[in-house]
């Protein structure tokens, strides 16, 4: 098997060539994002233009560079010239832009996002410098949208699988001690220093032990685990790798709910392009590690993203927390020592090994490390994925990444997903840090922000959140599944003018009765009940004693202010 | 056609050799490739993974996704998750199951099977909708009659 250094030397000549052409290269963004805006259309649209017009060049796929509201992404390289992206390239406009693009060599400026990389092109900026790119720093997605997603090679060419090497240079307790420094904690929600919870099981003299990467990621409005892992999967594969070494563990698995076609075959290729060149398997570049990383694929259920429900999906059971303890530490999967973590946290592995804890503790604030990962979604111009030092404020992301609102005014921020909080529009300045955030009520958790405007009802809000948290209770635990839907029947029967005096204690009680049960879902699904309580009480006791609804978004309630229009929704 | 049927399950079954097999692993493996689960599918999937058939079912009855009939002509997802919904994913709900005449989860010419789905993973365009397992972003509600009467033309590999 070939050497790290070998394996560098054909990498970079590989990219090279992609990045200094004879015929030209095109890159289209077609993680979910890119799909959901038409990006398959468009690479098919592209190759047959291309094909019919007798022009040589090669069509790759990209994943999400994050400027979700751009898709689809279309990137060019044509021979001798910088690449450029351009935004909103649907399949009804490749026609025009190859014949302009690359038939003519006009860069047009007026479509374009862009340059990437290196190079100029007159009248066109770099990519890097657009404001909502400026302010991030991007580790994780350090080559997301850049890269054919699943190519060993390119990934490498990009500085990948040094962080691997260098963790074989070190015992594994240093490489863990690494983690430690960097002061790195878990980005699923529950903010762990992942460092000491990797000591946990590397303390176990087990022969089996397993990671588990949980990319089962239901949250409505969180969606940069997908990103993560269908724009760049070698970084998670090398990160859980890294984790195995460090912890002396014997397999990874990457858990992925089996209906994200796309997501599972770009891991599972990249997967076996890594085992292909030696990076998988056998005495990994010639370390003596042995190692093997694996896609469980579980069903649909937004339970099984809990850590023991996890479990029980990969045991092929239906996906039911456990009780605890034991912890997975001591008696995991197949109640062997396992560790799991979350994508975007091993994702970060693989450059905190090659940079060294210290240049990652540099980033972030004081308590918080490094980046956060936030999804925008909602009522806001730029939706998209964004990486931002821990410390700049709500506000910043939403404005100078989001592109502010769309209506008049942000009224609630719904952060962390369905059993997460909410942030009223008038805290907009707390900082994007696990603590902070939790201070306020509103918890970071996998970094999804869903943006509110003033058409927003609170009332019809809560109820959608605790309809999801209802509809995907898993029933093992009867506080959360008899609680989840009580609090849904009486927020239906509030918005449908049916409330009575007594609703909102009764649900703040059933809310406090759901923490008996054993596993978060059940223990938080009377947060969105409290956070709405918190901030908008007087919205909700109209609702139920006047029968009134502001934003005349509850039917057969009369509307105290103007009814939507319709523009904004 | 069910012994047909059986051994096309067990070819299925075998095609998960060299990975981590599982009652669950199985019964996504039988539906991916034949798109329901064929009740043959519980019997099989028990003896192949040494699992009771009570337990097989309590699996494939617990999962969302798993369908027990085989699949109309046409699919049809709509999100109603918070991110959609802010954005009109309840029109656009509404008016699918209007044009469609949605009863229970088909329409009423037996041709689409519909479901509301709590999160199709593509809050940046949303409302978001998956026809035939194509996404389509941005979906304005005047857009569903088009939708609707074009299905033939959605699809991963149109």
């Amino acid at each position: 098997m070939p050497t790290y250094e070998e394996l560098k030397k054909h990498a970079d000549s590989e990219w090279a060539a992609i990045l200094k052409p004879t015929t030209v290269q095109i890159f289209v963004g077609t993680a979910t994002c890119g799909r959901a805006a038409g990006g398959e259309r468009t690479v098919r649209a592209l190759k047959a233009e291309l094909s019919k017009r007798g022009i040589s060049g090669t069509v790759r796929d990209a994943g999400c560079n994050g400027l979700c509201f751009a898709e689809p992404i279309v990137d060019v390289i044509m021979p001798g010239k910088p690449r450029i992206s351009y935004g909103k390239i649907t399949a009804d406009k490749v026609p025009q832009f190859v014949e302009d693009v690359i038939v003519k060599g006009n860069p047009r400026p007026d479509i374009a996002l862009g340059v990437v990389g290196e190079g100029t092109v007159p009248g066109i900026g770099n990519v890097a410098d657009r404001p909502e790119m400026k302010i991030q720093v991007r580790a994780a997605l350090r080559n997301a949208g850049i890269i054919e997603p699943w190519s060993v090679n390119q990934y490498i060419a990009r500085g990948g699988y040094a962080g691997l090497t260098k963790a074989f240079s070190m015992k594994p307790e240093q490489a863990i001690d690494e983690v430690v420094k960097s002061g790195l904690r878990g980005r699923g929600g529950a903010a762990f220093p992942t460092g000491t919870k990797w000591k946990f099981i590397a303390g176990s003299n087990a022969p089996v032990k397993y990671h588990l990467c949980n990319a089962e990621e239901g949250d409505p409005g969180a969606f940069n685990d997908k990103a993560i892992l269908e724009s760049d999967p070698h970084s998670v594969v090398e990160g859980i790798t890294i984790a195995g070494y460090a912890s002396k563990a014997s397999k990874g698995y990457i858990f992925i709910r089996c209906v994200h076609h796309e997501v599972i075959s770009r891991v599972e290729k990249a997967i076996e392009e890594a085992k292909k060149v030696g990076l998988l398997g056998k005495n990994i570049l010639g370390s003596g590690f042995d190692y093997d990383v694996e896609v469980a694929q579980t069903g649909e259920s937004y339970v099984a993203g809990e850590e023991t429900a996890l479990m029980e999906a990969i045991e092929g059971k239906r996906s039911m927390p456990r009780a605890k303890p034991p912890f997975p530490a001591t008696f995991g999967l197949w109640g062997k020592p396992s560790n799991i973590n979350n994508v975007k946290t091993y994702a970060y592995v693989p450059e905190i090994l090659a940079n060294g804890g210290d240049w990652f503790a540099k980033i972030g604030s004081e308590k918080s490390k490094g980046t956060a990962i936030v999804c925008l979604s909602g009522d806001i111009k730029q939706p998209g994925t964004y990486e931002v030092p821990m410390g700049v404020t709500v506000r910043q992301v939403l404005e100078t990444c989001g592109g502010g609102v769309i209506g008049k005014e942000i009224k609630v921020l719904q952060t962390g997903g369905p059993l997460g909080g909410l942030l009223a529009g008038n805290e907009l300045d707390v900082k994007i840090d696990f603590d902070d955030m939790a201070a306020k009520g509103a918890i970071l958790g996998s970094g999804g922000i869903i943006v509110c405007n003033e058409n927003t009802c609170i009332v019809e809000l809560t109820k959608l959140l605790a309809d999801f948290n209802r509809d995907e209770s898993c029933g093992k635990c009867f506080p959360c599944r008899i609680g989840t839907t009580h609090v849904f029947q009486i927020l239906n029967n509030i918005t449908s003018g049916k409330g009575k005096t007594g609703d909102v204690e009764k649900m703040l009680q059933i809310g406090d009765a759901m923490v008996s049960s054993l596993c978060g879902h059940g223990q938080l699904a009377g947060n969105p009940t409290k956070g709405a309580l918190k901030y908008f009480k007087e919205e909700i006791e109209e609702h139920i004693h006047q029968k009134k609804c502001r934003t005349g978004r509850c039917v057969g309630l009369a509307a105290t202010e103007p009814a939507a229009t319709g523009a904004n929704r | 056609m069910v012994a047909e049927q059986t051994s096309k399950i067990k070819a299925i079954l075998e095609t998960q050799r060299g990975r981590t097999i599982t009652a669950l692993s199985s019964l996504i493996a039988i539906q991916n490739a034949v798109g329901y689960l064929p009740p043959e599918s519980m019997e099989e999937v028990a003896s192949f993974t040494g699992v009771s058939v009570n337990d097989v079912w309590g699996v494939a009855t617990f999962y969302t996704h798993f369908r027990h009939e085989p699949p109309l002509k046409h699919s049809v997802e709509v999100c109603w998750g918070p991110s959609c919904h802010l954005r009109g994913g309840d029109k656009v709900m509404e008016n699918f199951k209007k044009l469609l005449g949605v009863v229970g989860e088909k329409s009423a010419n037996n041709e689409v099977s519909f479901k509301g789905s709590s999160c199709l993973a593509a809050c940046q365009q949303a409302p978001v909708i998956m026809a035939n397992e194509e996404l389509v972003g941005n979906v304005k509600p005047e857009q569903v009659q088009d939708i609707v009467n074009n299905l033939d033309k959605y699809g991963r590999h149109h």
